[in-house]
């Protein structure tokens, strides 16, 4: 194939790309794409976006911060909402556009150890592959081509920076580092930036005709630098990184039982990359089961898992390309594999995106390695089979992001052992008005899974609301069976309870929430809406408002109504519940109103007033 | 070991001034930002400056011009308070600049330092030097110290190039000049850098170097001469010039610092507590070493060691607590330290037993205290300390104070920034020797008065305010109304003043 040169297959593989997924343009928004962009001011302007340069990835009116942070990725929606007026078709078009210049760009990182005709296999297992189709054709994907793409010209670039001489070695040091840093601000995995770059450094040596090494200290301490300015930066903006995001069912899992519950999704993930034809929009609960206790699958999956990183590591002189695939696609995929950390998801396909480089390496190199005529023939014959498959399928999958209502009905129909597709269903219901029906879905939804306690709180409100208080009561139970000390879990029980005409026991359960979290704030807002509804004892509401207050950083406040429950409070016998409520303000009181302080000592310190029952 | 190459040598001061970057990173705290004063003030600085007021102290109900602070590290920071506007968010571009700075100086210290040490033990001394725990308290804080280290060191790292050149000395020259713009005791590095070159006999390069630092200097000054009356007596000791200060202060009050009591500070730093003659002793050993060091070095870094030294006796002379001021010093001081001990050891048994005993007792001293400071954050524990009663004051001021209340509160830049108040400093107070001298209850009330000063707030009983204030309050007629108090801790007063 003597006509075929990088430049061509990067033009091919690139059109390929692009026009395999050109059905995209008919999709909408769906899914995320709807808080996060059509509903997000900041998505739509430049100057917004960069208004809103350094703020969480999801607009805080949708009460979500997850952890994540993608300013370029929101300064990219900006200018395409800017340039089509919020048209859904251009924001796929760029989607599309970008994903063809993506696997333009792993044409040319793999033109460093196989020869065209194996780059462009590899290009085009990356074009067709059907893992993609989420990044592409839903526009929210737009984070992983970015990233990919980001990373892929910092290869580049630092290919260029260790082979240039001085002049023009600092130019491309800034444009590598400049890429690493763009790479992470469109997405947080960025920061496998530095990883990637020594992988290819690495393997440099066996690249045909390559100059001896030298020295790259300064663009790895650069990259280095800039990383770590980056990662400060993500945790001042989200707050704690992906932590308050992290996947309820891995959340709470010591590291032994994670790893029980995340080394089988290994095996899902070879399967995503190999035969991707069984394809979903999540991969939580039950679409993978979740084990806590190790299986054979367990260790299969961390068996698969090691060997296929082995031979990354043991292939590296002999087919490099095939090193670089396998290793760069651990790479990519490590921060959302939750074998070190617990990530936001327990598994999906849009986090494979860069880790598609492993079976499009794999089959470049199977095509172009050296070897016996009948074995490049049948390498070739697979690669065929394996790109129309993949094409056919990616063409498939692609309307199955047309909007949210097709994602949540195929979804539904395609996988209902879903945990989440019974709560997407749900939703819809809600917001057609189906109360009943959204109730069914939430019920099933817990049933499948009964990990996340707004699944049942939910359900109960709804039912609470139309006058079901039997169910709620039943639904709150559940709630409370999975996180009994969250908030919401303790106001829904409360009100619950309070409908059933129950006072001391919705008391009963808020002062367990107060008592279990002390500093949460939300509990003690119910604990005081409810007194005042129960019309409880003036001191009582007085102390219970200061502890608010106090809460709140409102100290002049606090103190007024401390003084407040002072000039109320008269010795006698108190209540159980009352107790509480003098022992939960005694140090406040301290803090505030010493004489109140002596006076709560005093009452509860005496036997005739009962309290004395009541005190820990 | 094997010899160092160009590019490790060149590797391993960019190694030092990564680690310098990361381990500020690591040393930012969860303190307010103005617990020391100086950070609040250059915050406030930014914000003006950001928000097109001009550099003025837009927290007085009469915002003044700032004349006391310098204006370059708030410029500099008002660039990021741009890019992010939302206070006390972007608190973390702060952080992240002040880090970088510390990496860069870092860096350039490591470079410069490899005319005096080898290179790794220069790197590994300049590391120590800028991890060391006086260094990363500063840096926790928005303090200007780490963005003049970075010019300082640049500046040295220029001035000591030989053979100098215009240009090398034009670039000293303005990088001195920068960092008097970032703090006014850079003119020590001014006039180093120039006093090298004409020790030297380089005077063309020393003209050149005192010219443009002239003339970067010159317009601060200017706005200084044209901006430094402060019309009330109760502002002008925290918001008028450093002339005010010296006059009230009086010149006896300076020379008294003639002893170099600064580089007291540093041997407190470096030596571990011992009965006094013992102390006295450890210091004259140590700072033998570091005279030793200064003397084997001044050939290959006059600028150095004569920026140094007239720091050292401005610090002295000036009429503050000098810590501060020296720990900024902490790097160069160590360089010079590990030079002379390198010098002592070829000199025989006796001089390497001197030797042993200085490293001993900075190992005692000064090593104990930086492993005890890392292992507990204790570096930390002062500015932790002090935000635990603003945070209080904080959430009473902005949540319980109508929008227009002028506050009276110490550290008076740091409620405004977070609670959003105009305040005045409640502390009033005059220069009387090497100390202050608070003003009584009926100055200190009628300055509150003349201010329009709505709240008076308190950090708490051991504060400079507490007296005043709890004069006040014993009146019969006390014209503070408590709104809250915090047993031992912060209080808030509403005022109403006398007629």
């Amino acid at each position: 194939m003597s006509w075929l040169s990088t430049p061509r297959a990067v033009f091919l593989a690139g059109a390929l790309a692009c026009v395999i997924h050109v059905d995209s343009l008919r999709n909408d928004w769906a899914l995320d794409d709807h808080p996060v962009i059509a509903r997000n001011p900041a998505a739509h302007s430049p100057g917004a976006a960069l208004a809103a340069a350094f703020s969480p990835y999801w607009p805080p009116e949708d009460g979500l911060s997850a952890g994540l942070y993608r300013p370029l990725t929101v300064l990219s929606y900006g200018v395409d909402w800017a340039l089509s007026g919020g048209r859904p078709w251009w924001f796929h078009l760029v989607n599309v556009l970008l994903h063809g210049a993506v696997t333009g760009l792993v044409v040319l990182v793999a033109a460093a150890w196989l020869p065209p005709v194996g780059t462009l296999v590899a290009g085009l297992v990356f074009a067709v592959h059907p893992v993609h189709v989420e990044a592409v054709a839903n526009v929210v994907g737009r984070a992983e081509l970015l990233a990919a793409g980001w990373l892929l010209l910092a290869i580049l670039a630092a290919r260029r920076y260790r082979s240039a001489f001085h002049g023009s070695r600092r130019w491309w040091l800034g444009l590598t580092v400049l890429a690493a840093v763009a790479a992470q601000l469109s997405k947080e995995h960025g920061v496998v930036a530095i990883a990637l770059l020594g992988l290819d450094h690495v393997l440099e040596r066996s690249r045909p005709g390559q100059a001896p090494r030298r020295s790259a200290a300064d663009l790895y301490l650069s990259v280095a630098a800039a990383t770590i300015a980056y990662l400060y930066l993500w945790q001042a903006v989200s707050g704690d990184f992906v932590a308050a995001a992290a996947v309820a069912p891995l959340r709470d899992l010591t590291t032994t039982q994670r790893l029980a519950a995340v080394l089988p999704v290994q095996l899902d993930v070879l399967r995503l990359l190999v035969w991707p034809w069984d394809l979903a929009p999540e991969y939580g609960p039950q679409t993978i089961p979740i084990r806590e206790s190790w299986t054979w699958i367990a260790a299969l999956g961390g068996a698969v898992t090691v060997a296929i990183m082995a031979l990354g590591v043991l292939v590296v002189r002999r087919a490099p390309a095939v090193s670089f695939g396998l290793l760069a696609a651990g790479l990519a995929y490590a921060p959302t594999s939750n074998l070190v950390f617990v990530s936001g998801v327990v598994l999906a396909e849009r986090a494979l995106y860069l880790s598609v480089l492993a079976p499009a390496m794999v089959l470049g190199w199977l095509v172009a390695s050296g070897g016996q005529r009948q074995l490049r023939l049948g390498a070739a014959g697979l690669s065929v089979l394996l790109v129309v498959s993949y094409a056919v399928r990616t063409v498939t999958r692609v309307p199955f992001w047309r909007d949210t209502r097709t994602v949540v009905v195929e979804g539904f129909i395609s996988h209902p052992e879903s945990f989440a597709a019974h709560v997407r269903l749900a939703r819809a219901r809600e917001q057609t008005g189906d109360v009943q029906g959204a109730i069914a879905q939430y019920m099933a939804a817990n049933a499948i899974y009964d990990g996340y306690s707004f699944v049942p709180v939910r359900a109960a409100r709804l039912a609470l609301g139309s006058g079901r208080v039997t169910l709620a009561r039943d639904l709150a139970r559940m709630a409370a069976a999975t996180d009994p000390h969250h908030p919401e879990v303790a106001r829904v029980t409360s009100q619950v309870l309070l409908a059933l005409g129950e006072k001391d026991s919705s008391l009963a359960v808020l002062r367990n929430a107060i008592e279990a979290q002390p500093l949460n704030v939300p509990a003690l807002e119910s604990y005081v809406t409810a007194l005042d509804s129960i019309g409880a004892a003036d001191w009582q509401r007085y102390l219970a408002h200061a502890r608010l207050f106090w809460r709140r950083g409102l100290p002049v406040s606090a103190s007024a109504a401390l003084d407040s429950a002072f000039g109320r409070l008269s010795r006698g016998q108190f209540s159980r519940g009352e107790c509480w409520e003098l022992v939960q303000s005694a140090e406040l009181s301290a803090t505030l109103n010493p004489n109140l302080a002596r006076e709560i000592e005093t009452i509860v310190s005496d036997s005739s007033s009962r309290c004395m029952i009541g005190v820990k | 070991m094997r010899p160092l190459n160009e590019r490790d040598v060149n590797l391993w001061p960019k190694i030092a001034g990564l680690v310098g970057f990361v381990a500020a990173l690591w040393a930012q705290s969860d303190a307010l930002v103005g617990v020391f004063y100086d950070d609040g003030i250059y915050v406030v600085g930014a914000k003006a400056l950001a928000q097109g007021h001009g550099y003025r102290n837009i927290h007085l109900p009469d915002p003044l011009p700032i004349v006391h602070y310098p204006f370059l590290y708030p410029a500099a920071l008002s660039l990021l308070w741009r890019l992010w506007p939302a206070f006390p968010q972007n608190a973390a571009l702060f952080e992240l600049f002040d880090a970088a700075a510390l990496g860069v100086a870092a860096w350039v210290v490591a470079s410069y330092a490899r005319r005096l040490l080898p290179p790794r033990l220069a790197a590994a001394v300049v590391t120590l030097g800028f991890t060391a725990f006086p260094i990363l308290t500063i840096v926790g804080m928005r303090l200007s110290e780490p963005l003049f280290l970075a010019l300082a060191a640049a500046a040295i790292l220029l001035a000591d190039r030989v053979p100098a050149t215009a240009r090398t000395a034009a670039a000293a020259g303005a990088l001195s000049g920068l960092a008097t713009l970032a703090r006014s005791i850079g003119v020590a590095f001014i006039a180093g850098v120039v006093l090298a070159h004409v020790a030297r006999r380089e005077w063309r390069a020393a003209a050149v170097a005192a010219a443009v630092a002239a003339a970067l200097v010159a317009p601060w000054a200017l706005w200084i001469v044209l901006h430094g009356t402060v019309a009330d007596a109760a502002l002008a000791p925290n918001y008028g010039t450093y002339l005010y200060e010296i006059r009230q202060a009086g010149l006896s009050a300076m020379l008294e610092g003639l002893d170099l009591r600064a580089l007291g500070a540093l041997g407190r730093l470096a030596l571990p507590r011992l009965p006094e003659p013992a102390w006295y002793a450890g210091a004259a050993a140590l700072l033998a070493a570091v005279i030793v060091g200064a003397s084997a070095s001044f050939r290959d870094a006059a600028a150095l060691i004569t920026s140094l030294g007239l720091y050292v006796l401005i610090a002295s002379l000036w009429p503050y607590q000098p810590h501060r001021f020296m720990w900024v010093t902490v790097p160069w001081f160590a360089l010079l330290l590990a030079r002379g001990c390198r010098e002592l050891w070829r000199h025989g048994r006796a001089a390497r037993v001197a030797v042993l005993l200085v490293a001993g007792l900075v190992a005692t001293g000064f090593g104990h205290a930086q492993v005890a400071s890392l292992a507990k954050r204790g570096f930390e524990l002062t500015a932790e300390g002090i935000s635990q009663s603003f945070r209080i004051l904080i959430g009473a001021v902005s949540g319980e104070t109508p929008e227009s209340a002028v506050i009276a509160a110490e550290d008076e830049a740091l409620i405004y920034l977070y609670a959003g108040r105009r305040t005045v400093p409640s502390y009033v107070f005059r220069w009387r020797g090497r100390g202050t001298e608070p003003a009584g209850a009926d100055s200190a009330l009628a300055f509150y008065c003349r201010a329009g000063v709505t709240h008076v707030a308190l950090t708490g009983p051991a504060a400079q305010t507490a007296p005043p204030v709890a004069g006040l309050l014993s009146r019969t007629d006390s014209p503070l109304i408590p709104l809250f108090q915090v047993t031992g801790g912060a209080a808030l007063y509403r005022l109403q003043c006398p007629g």
